[in-house]
């Protein structure tokens, strides 16, 4: 019994099991986590304070409207890249293109969304300076920047789905004589239609209250971020919080329709799964 | 898994059986697959396809930091000054190591710390937490959490709005830190766990002395790509800063005064972004590179790091 004993104490650290009597107490790792866990969540009820202090101001459906026509527009631009983008880097991970790929994608996640409107901005008003003051022709020009924030949640998004789906599928379709285009869309991306519906919703969720892509508009026009903008730089705590809390809403709106298109496993799905572990 | 050698004992087979030519009864094996000559050229065509409109993503990044480039490089009035970065290099670093513990401790907490009960409910807060506006975070560190501080540091409105700026961004990226470090805790393989509970360990040592040690670098990529979002990140803090007047003000926020003006001038806003556009770039490839070498190195080397890593038994 003693030659282990002695062993242990020849070690710098200890085993595991010979430290159990000495820890404190069960639970104070517990308690300690807890608190500084707290202390992350804790703000966002100073958040929530300040959404209920909404009273006031304009009407807010416009800018709804045009946050989620923005929003919907930078999709539609974005989907067909991200898919095309996303089914490269599945279905030949290993080629030149799909490495680049990859690498351009994460790149992008690192630019400033500011910067797309930025440079939709210069690129486009430069061509048409009039393209401002035609009706949805500021909006127009949000497209493309919107878009461009979003493709790389979206690549990712889809990636992920694509993974998701069981490799046997894959083999099964290959094995029955399928072409690997044929297996892509008709096997896998059929297979992961749940997943990749909740990718766009998410995507939208993280979209549509983001300030860069929109704010080259001017704080007068119509997206709700820039609303939020405006009444603060007018000190109007009232509007703010309305357009805030609009805002936080189609967010959460969006994160729930996220939820409701995942795909259910055998164990969760749907409304229950927004109540259990996230799986992207 | 989608290597090269599946279609190809694929289309061994097919050759090897015999009829697998036109001559086939019409079912559903006939309406998949024509043939294997046939299937290869197909196969070839898609691939040529997807390589081409695949990369289409990569002209993006490339127009905007060519803009910056040619910016860069042509005549303007203010040269660019490395000590630009300053600001904006400090008060990312403030925030993130005002975000990083208890953003850590919550990727512990949500992946074995917590009551079994409480960890999918907190790894969804989480995660929800990251998707709220920053435009909303920046409205209430203007109306709320500033005014709240002012008591602290009476008549001097300068620390307020400092100490209200780096608690946005923390806000801000607070989320980034624990969805990261959560995905790098969930990527130690599940054998690991049950070797360190057999032993006789408590959920805190796994933690502590397995699942630390086990992501090590992965955690300072975490905070490295925590470090690229909150330079880049303008709209937090631009109620803030913007109330405060021209100060030592960081990039983000300038530029976003530039692009709100309306006078875009590209040539001016890419003198003024690109240093940015530098240090968002470092910090961003290096934590990448670190997180994914570490999910790469938790995995054996096999796994693709897109897909989610397997869980054996959780504690």
């Amino acid at each position: 019994m003693s030659g282990p004993a002695l062993e242990h104490e020849r070690r710098s650290t200890p085993p595991i099991a010979a430290t159990r009597s000495r820890r404190r107490s069960p639970r104070t790792g517990n308690v300690l986590a807890f608190v500084i866990l707290a202390a992350l969540l804790v703000p966002w009820l100073g958040v929530a304070r300040f959404l209920l202090q909404a009273t006031g101001g304009a009407p807010l459906l416009p800018s709804l409207v045009a946050s989620l026509l923005v929003t919907g527009a930078g999709l539609l631009v974005a989907i067909p890249v991200a898919w095309l983008a996303a089914a490269l880097v599945f279905e030949y991970p290993t080629t030149l293109a799909a490495r680049m790929t990859k690498w351009v994608v994460d790149l992008l996640a690192g630019i400033p969304t500011l910067l797309f409107g930025a440079v939709a901005a210069a690129i486009f008003l430069r061509m048409s300076p009039s393209l401002k003051s035609v009706p949805f022709g500021a909006l127009i020009l949000a497209v493309f920047p919107a878009g461009f924030s979003l493709l790389p949640r979206l690549f990712r998004a889809f990636l992920r789905a694509f993974a998701r789906v069981p490799g046997t599928y894959r083999e099964a379709a290959l094995s029955l004589g399928a072409s690997r285009a044929h297996t892509l869309i008709a096997v896998v991306a059929k297979s992961a239609r749940r997943d990749l519906v909740a990718g766009v919703f998410v995507a939208a969720a993280h979209g549509f209250g983001e300030l860069g892509p929109v704010l080259f508009l001017g704080v007068d026009a119509a997206p709700l971020p820039l609303r939020v903008l405006a009444a603060g730089l007018g000190k109007d705590r009232g509007a703010a919080a309305a357009a805030s809390l609009v805002l936080v809403v189609g967010m959460l709106t969006f994160q729930l329709l996220a939820a409701l298109a995942q795909r259910p496993t055998a164990d969760r799905g749907g409304l229950v799964s927004l109540f259990l572990e996230p799986r992207s | 898994m989608a290597g090269e050698d599946g279609p190809a004992s694929v289309r061994g087979i097919r050759v090897a059986g015999a009829g697998a030519g036109r001559g086939r009864p019409s079912g559903t094996l006939a309406a998949v697959g024509a043939g294997p000559t046939r299937r290869a050229a197909v196969d070839e065509r898609f691939r040529y396809f997807l390589s081409f409109f695949g990369p289409l993503v990569v002209l993006v990044p490339f127009l905007v930091i060519g803009i910056a480039v040619v910016g860069v490089a042509a005549p303007s009035s203010s040269p660019v000054s490395p000590l630009t970065v300053l600001p904006t290099v400090a008060g990312a670093l403030a925030a993130v190591a005002l975000a990083a513990p208890p953003a850590l401790a919550a990727s512990a907490y949500v992946t074995v710390l917590g009551p079994r009960a409480l960890r999918g409910p907190m790894a969804r807060l989480v995660a929800l937490s990251s998707s709220v506006p920053a435009i909303v975070i920046g409205a209430f560190a203007y109306f709320s959490f500033a005014p709240f501080l002012e008591k602290f540091f009476p008549g001097s409105p300068r620390a307020t709005i400092g100490f209200s700026a780096i608690f946005a961004l923390a806000m801000a990226v607070a989320p980034t830190i624990a969805n990261v470090g959560r995905r790098l805790a969930l990527a130690v393989p599940g054998v690991r766990i049950e070797a360190a509970l057999a032993l006789g360990a408590t959920r805190r040592q796994i933690a502590q002395r397995l699942l630390l040690p086990a992501v090590g670098r992965g955690l300072i990529g975490a905070l490295l790509i925590a470090v690229g979002r909150a330079a880049g990140e303008a709209s937090a803090i631009l109620l803030l800063v913007l109330a405060a007047g021209p100060t030592m003000t960081p990039i983000s926020v300038d530029a976003a005064r530039v692009v709100l003006a309306g006078g875009v001038a590209l040539g001016g806003l890419a003198h003024l972004v690109a240093p940015l556009l530098v240090v968002t770039f470092v910090a961003q490839t290096a934590g990448r590179t670190l997180v994914e070498g570490t999910k790469r190195r938790l995995a054996g080397g096999l796994a693709r790091p897109a897909l989610p890593s397997p869980w054996g038994v959780r504690p």
